[in-house]
């Protein structure tokens, strides 16, 4: 099994890899996330206090979820780039920070569309969504930096360091509802309080861990196509990089 | 640990041949700080509320302003290379040059701290908390300073990618900093922020210097 | 209810599906520009090595 993780980490092992991979991922994303919505939008009961607006939890929670963990492979991918200098997870790390904040604003935007009707408020600056917007600023700051660099090497170890050190937001975002006064509801699905004892109704939470599904599938075959992208161009001298263009 | 001690009074000796250079931010702070009464109404009961943020705020913009030359100089006379090829640790080294650094660039914005303090109308206790609070502060700026700039000394296209890279960094000491003042200037309990700063110095000035030194070896490459 | 409140539940599902177009068609369009660019770099290479 080893050499198989030995041969992924060669460029165009893991290109032709990635092109088998990423169709059935998007697929299967794809349906996740219609079942999913549908079933929020659609076959979800209103909620008791807060009526239909509840039903951002859909799009909502899938995307703040995303934005932690896409940081968090990020520093992972970071993490063996700077040990092992694996020139593929130094592509990942820069391929996984426009995605990751695209869903990053995409959950603070969508908080604050459902903050408005249950808080009365679109921000507040507590410690939930301070943090959150922490993130945005730091994955931008990955995005700039791998930008300045003329390098791709340099650039995406340097982003690598980054990652690793802003990695530490990440568990401060999430427990930012234990240690802190926020507004913001705590950790009700995605604790193990919450998973032993779930407070959330059975018909609303399926649509939730369906659309949840979805949207990861649905990251893993972007950061596979956008990995493909810099491989490409980071080998374009390549013999076989040259084939794949010519054909 | 000589090499250590050879580092940090290099600095010193460096920025005494020219004064001006670090007495800038000192000026920067107290304009900046000094700036805010005159847009407001003289005897407006605002300017003590906004008090705490403003000489945090201006004490972080003072001490960005010197953290892009902290290791440009040497990237370009070649000491860089000289510091991370010593038999000394480069964590250790980099440390010494950013406590230098703090020492020249932020004690004298600590210092500065209580008359400006004073200057937006802070009650004494509040001033009292305001200079702990960047004493134990500023160092976590100047750390998380120097790593940003260590990441961007090496890019080529920089531009003013620094202050944003640093800001979400430094935004928990800001938090922490003014919220112990305003504590303190409301007559609340002012420790646990104070404590949560040198939580963070403790984890800044150990762990930063090593992802420092990372990114320094980086942009050498 | 509110209706206004409609139109943000309506916005928030817009939204994500912006965000999952955007992500899903970037790397696409990237890849042909990417393929055009590279095939043109091949092309002069090819003739200056005539």
């Amino acid at each position: 099994m080893w050499t198989w993780f030995h041969q992924l980490a060669s460029p165009p092992t893991f290109y032709r890899f990635a092109d088998v991979l990423a169709p059935w991922l998007l697929g299967l994303a794809v349906l996740l996330i219609g079942v999913g919505v549908y079933g929020g939008l659609f076959l979800a009961p209103p909620d008791y206090q807060q009526g239909d607006a509840f039903r951002i939890i859909y799009v909502h929670v899938p995307a703040a979820a995303l934005s932690l963990t896409i940081y968090t492979l990020m520093a992972v991918a970071g993490g063996i780039a700077l040990i092992w200098r694996m020139k593929l997870a130094e592509v990942a790390v820069v391929a996984a920070a426009p995605v990751g904040a695209s869903f990053t604003a995409l959950a603070l935007v969508t908080g604050m569309l459902w903050g408005k009707p249950t808080w009365g408020a679109y921000w507040v600056w507590d410690a939930r969504l301070t943090s959150e917007l922490v993130l945005l600023f730091l994955y931008a700051g990955v995005i700039g930096l791998n930008q300045a660099y003329a390098d791709p090497r340099a650039g995406a170890r340097a982003c690598a360091w980054l990652a690793l050190v802003g990695v530490i937001n990440v568990p401060i975002v999430h427990f930012s509802v234990t240690w802190w006064n926020s507004l913001h509801q705590g950790a009700s699905i995605l604790s193990v309080e919450g998973i032993r004892n779930p407070k959330i109704s059975g018909d609303m939470l399926w649509p939730l861990l369906v659309s949840l599904g979805g949207f990861y599938l649905f990251f893993g075959a972007v950061w596979l196509r956008r990995m493909q992208n810099e491989v490409l161009w980071r080998e374009r001298n390549a013999r076989w990089a040259q084939a794949l263009v010519a054909a | 640990m000589s090499a250590a001690i050879a580092v940090f009074r290099r600095e010193l000796l460096l920025a005494a041949r020219r004064p001006a250079e670090w007495a800038q931010p000192l000026v920067f702070y107290a304009i900046v700080a000094l700036l805010f009464p005159l847009g407001i109404e003289a005897h407006d009961p605002a300017l003590k509320v906004f008090a705490p943020a403003i000489v945090w705020v201006g004490a972080l913009l003072a001490a960005l302003l010197g953290v892009e030359r902290i290791f440009r100089g040497d990237l370009d006379d070649g000491t860089l290379e000289q510091l991370l090829l010593a038999d000394a640790p480069a964590p250790l080294l980099v440390a010494a040059k950013l406590g230098a650094h703090w020492l020249l660039t932020a004690l004298p914005l600590v210092v500065a701290a209580p008359f400006l303090g004073i200057a937006l109308g802070l009650e004494p206790l509040a001033v009292k908390v305001l200079t702990l609070s960047l004493l134990l502060g500023t160092p976590t700026l100047m750390f998380t300073g120097g790593f940003a700039a260590a990441l961007t000394v090496g890019a080529q296209r920089a531009g003013i990618l620094l202050p944003i890279l640093v800001l979400p960094l430094m935004t928990p000491a800001v938090i922490f900093g003014g919220g112990a003042v305003r504590a303190a200037a409301s007559g609340l309990p002012f420790d646990a922020p104070l404590y949560f700063l040198a939580a963070l110095l403790a984890l800044t000035v150990t762990l930063l210097p090593f992802a420092t030194a990372g990114a320094l070896r980086n942009a050498i490459e | 209810m509110n209706p206004k409140y409609a139109l943000f539940i309506w916005s928030s599902y817009a939204l994500a599906l912006a965000v999952v177009l955007w992500n899903a068609f970037t790397p696409h369009l990237r890849r042909n520009d990417l393929k055009r660019r590279l095939s043109e770099l091949l092309e002069e290479s090819g003739d200056n090595e005539e």
